[in-house]
């Protein structure tokens, strides 16, 4: 179907992907660690819920896990890479949307702005409630 | 006189099936110019050092996007790279990644080809196609609606995307960046309505969804093409059709 002569070339030499071939240049590099501070993300999530479904069974021992050094360390560590992993995305919007108002299309930068006033509000909406609750 | 003497050496990959089991390098030492690109210094090896080496190349002035190689790395068209943005370094010149090599610095493009075929980069109008278009039912489109596209088809198919692409590399069953983003041309398109012959193929878990969005090939793509976000804005696209396909499954896309 795709092809004129019915006679195939031999298989060409086939390609390998190297191991470290995200350390040929920064871009895959920081593409890396993108992804990589998405999986804290989701670690922080997980044991923040199993902790949370132990509350109804023993809530001393629960509240005694929230306050101890490692998981404040790892709160810490994991609250970084989210605060980056959140600022790629956000930075990414105006690549992914295209929008257009009337005739003209609205700047990524401009995009990408909303998201962060978005992330400003909804940080101060959500503080505010805890700190009032 | 002075620019004569000097030399800069191309490292070369060759592979010569029935002669080499795997790619070897062989280096060069090329006159030095200051307005020669990489294309020009192989050219010399070939016409003056050694007539064996095979490449691809045709127009020699960015258009025809034959000429794309890996240059120290990265991907680029040897027509637009110059030996004086390395100079004095060493210059290596490899085949396209992640695509089997058939010679030297020729790979095979058969896969990128039918995965062009497959999406249909042509306007299709079931409503005209038996009629002629002539004074009355030509389409007109509006300046901002040529915007909407027009970037996505300045794309000259070098490939250069699917080489910077480490997901095509992993995974050569990806329909890739510069196939995407002719489909996101046409899908663009007021004139067009083939969105849905394309979708099917663009929309499947070997289309867009196999991308993780690593950004290279909007990077190195030596046309300013942004495939990156079409296939990001295509995902996006999609997910709206699948949500009001559910909340509104009496309404039109």
């Amino acid at each position: 179907m795709h092809g004129e002569s019915s006679v195939r070339r031999p298989a060409g030499y086939p390609w390998h992907m190297p191991a470290g071939w995200w350390l040929k240049n920064g871009d895959y590099i920081r593409y890396m660690i993108r992804e990589v501070t998405a999986v804290f993300a989701a670690l922080w999530v997980v044991a923040f819920l199993v902790q949370l479904a132990g509350n109804g069974r023993n809530p001393a021992a629960w509240a005694a896990t929230f306050r101890s050094p490692g998981w404040l360390v790892f709160s810490i560590i994991a609250l970084a890479f989210v605060l980056y992993h959140a600022w790629t995305a956000f930075t990414a919007t105006g690549t992914l949307v295209h929008l257009r108002m009337g005739k003209q299309v609205v700047p990524s930068g401009q995009l990408n702005g909303v998201m962060f006033v978005g992330w400003a509000v909804a940080t101060i909406v959500i503080g505010a409630i805890l700190l009032m609750g | 006189m002075a620019t004569q003497t000097r030399t800069v050496k191309l490292t070369v990959t060759r592979y010569r099936p029935g002669q080499d089991r795997d790619p070897i390098t062989q280096s060069y030492d090329v006159p030095y110019n200051e307005d020669w690109v990489v294309l020009d210094a192989l050219q010399y090896i070939k016409d003056q050092e050694d007539g064996t080496l095979s490449f691809r190349w045709s127009c020699h002035m960015g258009i025809c996007g034959s000429c794309g190689m890996m240059i120290n790395g990265t991907p680029r068209l040897t027509c637009a790279a110059f030996l004086r943005e390395y100079y004095p370094g060493e210059i290596r010149v490899e085949p396209l990644a992640n695509f089997p090599i058939i010679r030297d610095l020729v790979v095979d493009i058969d896969d990128f080809m039918h995965k062009l075929e497959e999406i249909k980069p042509y306007i299709i109008r079931p409503d005209v196609d038996s009629a002629p278009v002539g004074k009355g039912n030509e389409f007109r489109q509006a300046p901002e609606q040529i915007d909407d596209y027009r970037q996505f088809g300045m794309c000259i198919n070098c490939m250069l995307c699917y080489a910077a692409c480490p997901v095509y590399g992993m995974e050569p069953r990806f329909l890739g960046p510069a196939a995407i983003a002719l489909a996101h041309r046409y899908n663009m398109d007021s004139r067009d309505q083939g969105r849905d012959q394309r979708m099917g193929y663009v929309g499947s878990s070997e289309g867009i969804w196999e991308c993780t969005f690593v950004g290279e090939c909007t990077v190195v793509c030596p046309k300013h093409v942004d495939p990156a976000a079409a296939i990001q804005r295509t995902k996006l696209a999609t997910t709206n059709d699948f949500f009001r396909s559910i909340l509104m499954p009496w309404g039109n896309r």
